[in-house]
């Protein structure tokens, strides 16, 4: 009986939690506050589904650049290898305009800037 | 026995009973009410195991399949262990946590996403308020209480994934129902009806302002035990949930609906105190807001034990 239930308990938690060792890259470079110079999209309006997205860029330096993308509602996919380019699309349920933000990060610290793209239904 | 019969009968369809996903952007998280976790009676604790798969490629536009083309496909592999536990012989406990291995979707454009993590805590509590022992027919109230402790704002490379594919539902639920069940021909045939409403508290945290549309369910099942060991089931399920709103108390357009479900099951007793459960849940018939991903199957597998501390007490005292 004792034995049943140490070996449910540790099925349980195999099956409840695994670790994912987080990939760690670090370059010698010399690093400042990152700055946005700019965050740009090709397109400031775009049809619902995923044949349009709108590419959007951002611009940044301060070494060391981590880019991180976030919207409510939408998807966001990035197409370049450091992360500062994305394509963004919507489906049915993500009409209206959405703000996509970009979160610029180093060691020295993180700036946000948004870009507004509206989606519609034509 | 009889009594036992229904409590066994009863336990089983806590666990028929739970939500599947079925629609992109106001599913939240397919734990939010499993009731799995079992237990009959006084001291009798129930330990469970469910996988669950799930696969979606559909899109509907009211009730019509719309052949819109977005996501090219959609997964989910969940897994959860619950307990429940009979503190009287009329009111029972139970506890539930889940995990996603994987929760996928892939897009026509040649883009993927995945997320995995701790999904929500569910904690619940059923208490037999009425009885009539020869007719074999009870009233269950019950309550549970969805606590949002996992995976939330999960990132995918350089993005923070949408809430659709978070492996938590970010979100407080608070979920009432009553169950009535009515056991027939011995013990041999139960039927069980469950009305029950969830209430989706609004996410607001500094990434996400959102809240799930309130989800609305009834469901009828009937088991038959063809053998001793071996029971047949039959579960339909109705399930409305309302819009989702977004950061502006606007609703979302193309989010909530209603959907059919017929669930058959079959489940094995052996070793005396263990269970195994298969389940495939089919929805039939759909009926969404706007266009959206729906889902076209999910299969379950559950194991479960029963403890029955009555029985180690008075093994103590014989000992004694």
């Amino acid at each position: 009986m004792k034995y049943t239930i140490i070996a449910l308990m540790i099925f349980a938690s195999v099956m409840t939690y695994s670790c994912k060792k987080e990939e760690q890259t670090t370059t010698d470079v010399d690093t400042t506050s990152p700055v946005i110079h700019s965050l740009t999209s090709d397109k400031s309006s775009i049809q619902y589904g995923g044949e349009e997205p709108a590419i959007i860029t951002c611009n940044a330096s301060g070494g060391n650049c981590k880019y991180t993308w976030e919207v409510d509602l939408g998807d966001i996919f990035v197409l370049n290898e450091d992360g500062s380019q994305v394509r963004f699309t919507g489906s049915e349920c993500c009409i209206g305009e959405k703000e996509i933000k970009c979160t610029v990060s180093n060691d020295k610290g993180e700036i946000t800037e948004m870009v507004i793209v509206n989606i519609y239904i034509p | 026995m009889r009594k036992i019969l229904s409590m066994t009968m009863i336990f089983m369809f806590s666990w028929f009973n739970y939500n599947t996903q079925a629609q992109c952007c106001a599913a939240g998280n397919p734990i939010s009410d499993d009731g799995s976790a079992s237990g009959g009676g006084k001291k009798i604790l129930e330990a469970g195991l469910l996988g669950t798969y799930s696969f979606s490629d559909i899109y509907f536009n009211g009730s019509h399949r719309s052949d819109y083309e977005y996501i090219d496909y959609s997964y989910f592999l969940y897994s959860s262990a619950s307990l429940a536990y009979g503190i009287t012989d009329k009111l029972k406990v139970t506890a539930e946590i889940g995990y996603f291995f994987s929760k996928a979707q892939y897009f026509v454009f040649d883009q993927s996403r995945n997320a995995t993590g701790l999904g929500d805590l569910v904690f619940g509590a059923q208490y037999l308020v009425y009885q009539h022992t020869e007719k074999q027919f009870n009233i269950f109230p019950r309550f549970k209480i969805t606590l949002p402790v996992g995976t939330f704002d999960k990132e995918d490379g350089n993005v923070i994934l949408p809430i659709d594919i978070q492996p938590s539902s970010g979100s407080y639920k608070y979920q009432v129902g009553l169950l009535f069940s009515k056991i027939y021909a011995h013990g041999k045939l139960a039927l069980f009806f469950d009305h029950s409403f969830e209430y989706s508290q609004r996410i607001e945290t500094q990434r996400t302002n959102y809240k799930y549309g309130n989800l609305f369910n009834n469901s009828l099942y009937a088991g038959y035990k063809v053998l001793p060991k071996l029971t047949l089931a039959l579960q339909w399920r109705s399930q409305y949930r309302n819009k989702a709103s977004d950061k502006n108390k606007e609703l979302v357009n193309a989010t909530g609906g209603h959907v059919m479900f017929i669930a058959p099951q079959i489940r094995y007793h052996f070793w005396k105190t263990w269970n195994l459960s298969l389940k495939y849940d089919y929805p039939f018939y759909k009926n969404m807001n706007g266009t959206q991903l729906t889902n076209n199957y999910s299969v379950s597998l559950r194991l479960s034990k029963t403890f029955d501390f009555n029985k180690e007490e008075q093994g103590i005292f014989k000992q004694l």
